[in-house]
């Protein structure tokens, strides 16, 4: 597999922002000087973009009338309806607002929202010097939920120094053996 | 010498004493000032992540919950764990395991957080500048089957 196959299989979790750091740092790092994948990724958003406009158009009002018209008329019952009916009876008046509140319902489920934009301020490190070793660094992003166990609100910035021979090809590692 | 003719003379003895009390203030109150004076606490931590099989230190499950997604190791111990009360362009630090010298010197406190100049001798040169409370982690050098995890929290 070529590095950029591999960078491709994974431009999808880079865009939804849906890697692990160093995954993410690897991507960042191939798309810096690779004009194919910059442009696969560029793809992918429009995708997105498309995706989301298309689940936020709500559907005409007189959609429903427009259905309704062409659909064939029931055909005239033969058999008599049983007397009994077990559940209660649905009244028209209550299934149109129940169908409403399915949808409501389904599109909350399954209509993802627009990433929010990221907060965080001017990035941690204002300079660096690893005298010529490769280094990665990981901004830190802060978290939804307080994490259990004392430490941080937020995810630290990592600084990580790569030992030269450790300098991980993405084409073999998907994380760093310490 | 008539009344009027001292009455400027006396008014500038006055004047001059006030104007150079006045200056004190506005210098001595200045934020620069408030800087300098300034101290700054800043939680220091020095760890070993190795493929050895062991435990993870209580006091690093913090650290382990943040790597453990991206990197590969076996156990994370505490080497040592100190609180620095520095003053702004004041030095500290610590000695790694390795022999190098880490020297943390605060900047500059602002609404960004701390601005932090960090040394690892012959390593690595930053300035970070770090939110209260929030940490940077930073992996050095290889050391006996691992990696040594140098890492600052500000706490001012």
């Amino acid at each position: 597999m070529t590095s950029c196959e591999r960078i491709g299989s994974w431009l999808d979790g880079y865009h939804d922002g849906e890697l692990g750091a160093l995954r993410s740092w690897w991507v960042t790092r191939h798309l810096e000087g690779c004009e194919g994948c910059r442009s696969e990724l560029a793809a992918v958003a429009r995708l997105g973009d498309w995706m989301r406009d298309a689940a936020s158009q709500a559907p005409a009002p007189d959609l429903w009338a427009g259905v309704a018209a062409r659909l064939p008329l029931p055909e005239p019952r033969l058999e008599p309806v049983p007397a009994r009916r077990r559940g209660p009876r649905w009244s028209p008046w209550l299934a149109a607002p129940a169908g409403l509140a399915a949808a409501a319902v389904l599109s909350v489920l399954f209509v993802r929202p627009a990433p929010a934009p990221d907060s965080q301020p001017a990035g941690v490190v204002r300079s660096l010097n690893s005298h010529g070793r490769p280094v990665m660094v990981l901004e830190g992003k802060k978290l939804e939920a307080k994490q259990s166990g004392g430490k941080p609100d937020s995810s630290p910035t990592i600084i990580w120094m790569m030992d030269e021979q450790h300098d991980p090809n993405p084409e073999e590692v998907a994380d760093v053996t310490i | 010498m008539s009344r009027s003719e001292r009455a400027p003379g006396l008014l500038a003895l006055l004047a001059v004493p006030a104007v150079v009390a006045a200056l004190v203030f506005i210098v001595a109150s200045s934020p620069a000032a408030a800087q300098a004076v300034r101290r700054v606490g800043l939680m220091l931590m020095v760890s070993h992540a190795s493929q050895r099989p062991g435990p993870v230190d209580p006091a690093a499950a913090w650290l382990d919950r943040s790597l453990r997604g991206d990197f590969r190791y076996q156990s994370l111990h505490v080497l040592e764990q100190r609180h620095l009360d520095l003053r702004l362009q004041e030095i500290g630090g610590v000695v790694l395991p390795t022999g190098k010298r880490v020297s943390i010197r605060p900047l500059h406190v602002g609404d960004g957080g701390l601005l932090i100049s960090v040394d690892i001798e012959g390593t690595l040169e930053t300035d970070v500048r770090i939110p209260n409370r929030s940490p940077v982690v930073i992996g050095v050098d290889s050391y006996d089957d691992g990696k040594l995890i140098v890492t600052l929290e500000p706490d001012y």
